[in-house]
């Protein structure tokens, strides 16, 4: 009875915390995550902001705030507009152009791109308030990877299937660009799918034959044009093997081992 | 207490495999691009000690693998590798190496060999192979006299056709349509045949009299056509392996058209009676007539759908020439064409799924197709004039017949056979020795 009840607790509580949590198996096949991910692509965009955001504004309070940060602003004076931001280096070329044959004796190794940016016609001053700076940044920066590795620890469903998306996505890709050939015109052809699933290694290639569902139903009278389109799928996958050119990221080698792949072309047929 | 273990343990499993299942990738496949196969056809081995009325063995073997490239290439879906680019030929008789041929990037091989039997018969075998998957699709082997070798060369096409597309081969089929010769004003027409590819030439009428429209029965070597004794149109039916010609009746009125039902019992044509023109079918065994419409409209072109329910046929009785269908017995007859121009010719394709066409607008005829309820209509082909459409037993090529201006006032010039796709691709002439017009295709020889 004990048992009984402990076990009805363990099943009940379990069910309630599935519920809550988004396990993958609660979440009906209607409800796809293309509806999910543009709200993740809008939380990364507004993060791309922020650091915009945070960066920009910061020179111009640290004029305001010259209390608090007065030795940066005293130590450069002229400058700090310019240094505001870390991205518009650019922006200091025609400053810097007066002192060219400075820069070529300094940085000769270094590739022409990156020359404008070396020179160096700031003052340890400068460099220190760069620091100061710099050390700024990292607080934004680092609650940003704190709030990544956070979610990254709490992998949700959610985030698994995104990412075997992702995956899906460069292997479909690279099959319908390059491999797959079906049989235009052919009656039928849209009818019937084919469904292989394929295992693939650590290094992209193919663990084991690809494995076409339902394949000894296709040798039998009357399933040529079924077999014939099985064919075909497989050789699609054999001829884009090995996937390794796709960056799969080994780590996450358990989300892309396995691939079903559905063949179902339309309006390619008559 | 052990109950709960069990269950614990059996929880976290399942728990476990749900997650597990979770992380397959499953993605769907809904386009590609559409290009010709890459096989590699090697020579079928023969010895040239081994001598026939014909040539050697080996240059038997050698000439089916020819003719065998001709017919998958002209195809359109196959493109046969140069053997130049061959690393090395294997042995007919073993598994090949299959690396050689990836290298090349061939998808299908071809091998096999021709020898020479006591009796005076060519022995044919020939094997397919899935050079990506490394294994054999087919193999088959062929008896028979060595002028023969051609139909060998085809049957082996059609299996390898089949084998690959899933669809039904054509290219051991002929061809019967009108041999035209002479001036424009003066054109001497005559019934000829020939081997899909143009090879076998025969013509079998004399040109004595003017024949039109050959179909083929569908289930026979047998052949209708129209000719004008004394002016005076008949139709007969033609044994193409027996040679001999049966008048099926001589009709007062102008009489157009005749095509074999699927079951090949009965014959459907237009006739015309006081100036109108109707749809009737003859059963070939009675020779008994039926009339399927009455309307003072001008109804031409009947051709039964592949289980013989519905019939196509082009009328006027709407304002214009366009396509319709009705029951076989005559009844629920709808229009199905409402495009711009004029509709003519209409054959049901023998799968079922298309009726060709010709078409009339602009100055221009064109060929095309369309579903038989009238949707999703295309274009294949256009040109200054062209017509009568006749489908490959697959149904997968349309061959119809091309007639060139001599001016710019439109008179009549040279007149060709051509075929192509039914996806509007792979569009060839078929070369005859004169000129050609109203092509029917036979069904696959038995």
């Amino acid at each position: 009875m004990r048992s009984a009840i402990i076990i009805s607790v363990i099943f009940h509580g379990s069910v309630l915390v599935f519920a809550t949590m988004d396990i993958p198996f609660f979440n009906n096949h209607d409800v796809r995550p293309m509806e999910i991910i543009p709200v993740e692509i809008v939380d990364i965009s507004e993060f791309t902001k922020m650091k915009k955001a945070v960066k920009l504004p910061e020179p111009e309070k640290d004029k305001p705030e010259s209390p608090k940060k007065s030795q940066r602003v005293v130590e450069m004076p002229p400058p700090p507009p310019k240094m505001a931001s870390t991205m518009p280096l650019e922006n200091q070329k025609p400053a810097i152009k007066p002192k060219p044959p400075v820069k070529k004796v300094e940085a000769p190794s270094v590739t022409p791109r990156q020359r404008p940016k070396v020179p160096s016609r700031f003052s340890a001053d400068r460099v220190a308030a760069l620091l100061n700076k710099i050390e700024e940044k990292p607080q934004a920066s680092e609650l940003l990877a704190e709030k990544y590795k956070q979610k990254e620890q709490q992998m949700t469903s959610l985030d698994i299937r995104r990412q075997t998306m992702s995956f899906g996505a460069a292997i479909q890709k690279k099959i319908e660009d390059n491999c797959y050939n079906p049989l235009a015109g052919a009656k039928g052809e849209d009818k019937e799918n084919v469904k292989i699933t394929i295992y693939l290694s650590l290094d992209g290639s193919l663990e084991r034959p690809p494995e076409i569902e339902g394949r000894n139903r296709m040798n039998s009278v009357g399933q040529e044009a079924l077999r014939a389109k099985a064919d075909r799928a497989d050789r699609a996958i054999l001829m884009c093997a090995p996937y390794n050119d796709l960056n799969l990221p080994k780590d996450k080698y358990d989300l892309w081992r396995e691939v079903i792949i559905n063949f179902r072309p339309l309006g390619m047929t008559s | 207490m052990r109950l709960l273990k069990i269950f614990i343990i059996s929880f976290v499993g399942f728990i476990s495999a749900i997650v597990s299942a979770h992380a397959v990738i499953e993605i769907d496949i809904t386009r590609g691009n559409v290009a010709p196969l890459p096989i590699a056809l090697t020579d079928l081995v023969g010895s040239d000690q081994e001598m026939t009325s014909g040539g050697s063995v080996k240059d038997i073997g050698e000439k089916i693998t020819q003719v065998v490239t001709a017919d998958l290439q002209r195809s359109g879906l196959f493109s046969a590798i140069d053997p130049r680019a061959f690393i090395k030929s294997d042995n007919a008789n073993t598994s090949p190496q299959f690396a050689n041929w990836r290298a090349i990037g061939a998808q299908a091989l071809l091998t096999g060999t021709a020898s020479l039997e006591e009796d005076g018969r060519v022995r044919v075998e020939f094997r397919l192979w899935d050079v990506l998957g490394g294994t054999q699709m087919t193999g088959l082997r062929y008896f028979t006299a060595p002028k023969n070798w051609r139909r060998i060369a085809h049957l082996i096409s059609d299996t390898i056709y089949k084998r690959l597309t899933g669809e039904d081969g054509y290219f051991d089929t002929r061809i019967v349509y009108i041999s035209e010769s002479g001036s424009y004003l003066d054109r001497i027409r005559r019934l000829a045949i020939m081997d899909q590819d143009g090879y076998n030439h025969k013509f079998l009428t004399d040109g004595s009299y003017m024949t039109l429209n050959p179909r083929f029965s569908p289930t026979s070597q047998e052949i209708t056509y129209l000719s004008f004794y004394n002016d005076t149109p008949r139709v007969y039916l033609f044994n193409i392996d027996t040679g001999k010609s049966e008048m099926l009746g001589e009709f007062a009125g102008m009489t157009f058209a005749p095509r074999f039902s699927p079951d090949g019992n009965k014959v459907i044509m237009s006739k015309a009676e006081r100036g109108n023109s109707d749809i009737f079918v003859m059963e070939l065994r009675t020779r008994k007539i039926t009339r399927l419409t009455k309307h003072s409209a001008i109804d031409t072109s009947p051709s039964y759908s592949p289980l013989g329910r519905y019939i196509t046929f082009n009328s006027d009785r709407g304002g214009s020439q366009q396509i319709y269908v009705m029951d076989n017995d005559g009844r629920n007859i709808k229009r199905i064409s409402f495009g711009t121009g004029l509709y003519s010719t209409p054959v049901w394709s023998p799968r079922g799924d298309l009726i060709a066409f010709t078409k009339q607008t602009g100055g221009k005829f064109y060929i095309g197709v369309m579903r038989p309820d009238g949707s999703g209509e295309r274009i294949l082909t256009e040109s200054f004039f062209e017509e009568g459409p006749t489908w490959s037993p697959n149904g997968r090529v349309l061959m119809f017949y091309r007639k060139y201006p001599y001016d710019n006032k439109g008179g009549g010039g040279d007149t060709h056979l051509w075929s192509v796709d039914l996806t509007g691709y792979n569009e060839r002439q078929v070369i005859t020795p004169l000129d050609g017009s109203d092509p029917a295709w036979s069904p696959l020889l038995k």
